[in-house]
């Protein structure tokens, strides 16, 4: 999935397919953030069916936000694109996120032209705020509050 | 010149805690000149330069006086920006050891002060193997009192410190629900 730049580009500040070198560096991060941060970090996601791999979905603090948000982030391999899958994981991790880490806000940040990952934004109940700086260029940004808070 | 500081100790989800340098001293006083920060503390009122001399004597010695305990200067991980500090500390003169913090305006209502100071009380049950750590505040420190709470103290109603009577929490080890 990391390798594949149709799923990179839109991540962060706009990665190029990673080799598999970086891609093993990244996963170590990965496990060690959320062995770090419990509830946080990265999920591997699969299909209950079968068990294959249909990429990851979880929170992160969004770096140097004025409000010190927590984003939402996913990313699934090409061929698991449109078929609702991110929608289930985002809902799932959103759910998580208000229950059970208690966040009062959660907000996701997207390339102005990643429609289809805005659209599962607004399927799990986020609305666009604002377009603002992040990861070194103009996204969009998503939020939702916790409806108790 | 860049700051040679040491590294940080403690590292929650968003925010990054090291020991106190003597460089620091301008940065503790933007709490400790600033009305909002300073309304509950002690007298209520902003530190003078001199006040401001003692306190950060205090706070650069007092890990030396009370090995693990002290005061730990807490920056954003993000932008390393000082938010302030959080403290682990004998209570005025009596023998329980409270959670302190005070941060900078600026740094209010991002759930900083949660997030730091329930490091605190997992550092005190832990790795210091505390029996009870206790938080006090003004009776008026609503927000401050909240904080207590997310971060595991309960309510133990009102106590005797600093000379003052204060609004007391507390958590015991083993009673932290999480």
């Amino acid at each position: 999935m990391d390798g594949d730049e149709r799923v990179m580009r839109y991540i962060g500040p706009g990665l190029p397919g990673r080799t598999r070198a970086q891609t093993t560096e990244a996963l170590a991060r990965m496990v060690t953030y959320a062995a770090a941060h419990p509830g946080y970090g990265l999920l591997h996601a699969s299909r209950h069916d079968d068990g294959s791999f249909v990429g990851g979905c979880g929170l992160y603090p969004l770096p140097e936000s004025d409000t010190a948000d927590i984003e939402i982030a996913y990313r699934l391999p090409r061929d698991c694109w449109g078929r609702g899958y991110a929608t289930e994981m985002a809902r799932a991790v959103l759910d998580h996120g208000f229950a059970t880490l208690e966040l009062a806000r959660i907000v996701g940040v997207t390339h102005p032209d990643n429609l289809p990952s805005q659209r599962v934004l607004r399927k799990i109940g986020m609305r666009e705020e604002a377009s603002a700086v992040h990861f070194g260029r103009r996204m969009s940004v998503f939020g939702a509050v916790h409806k108790a808070a | 010149m860049k700051r040679v500081v040491p590294a940080p100790w403690l590292e929650t989800l968003r925010l990054a805690m090291r020991e106190f340098v003597p460089d620091d001293s301008d940065d503790l006083y933007r709490l400790n000149s600033d009305p909002r920060v300073m309304r509950f503390i002690g007298d209520g009122k902003p530190a003078t330069r001199k006040r401001h001399a003692d306190i950060m004597r205090r706070v650069l010695g007092y890990t030396r006086l009370y090995p693990d305990l002290g005061f730990w200067y807490t920056t954003r991980r993000d932008t390393g920006a000082f938010v302030g500090w959080f403290t682990l500390k004998y209570c005025g003169k009596s023998p329980d050891v409270e959670i302190g913090y005070m941060l900078l305006p600026d740094a209010w209502g991002l759930g900083f002060a949660t997030e730091g100071a329930t490091a605190m009380v997992r550092y005190g049950f832990d790795d210091l193997e505390l029996a009870r750590i206790i938080g006090v505040t003004h009776p008026k420190n609503l927000a401050s009192q909240h904080v207590l709470q997310k971060a595991g103290l309960r309510d133990r109603g009102w106590g005797r410190y600093y000379d003052r009577r204060l609004r007391l929490f507390a958590a015991e080890r083993g009673s932290q629900s999480r």
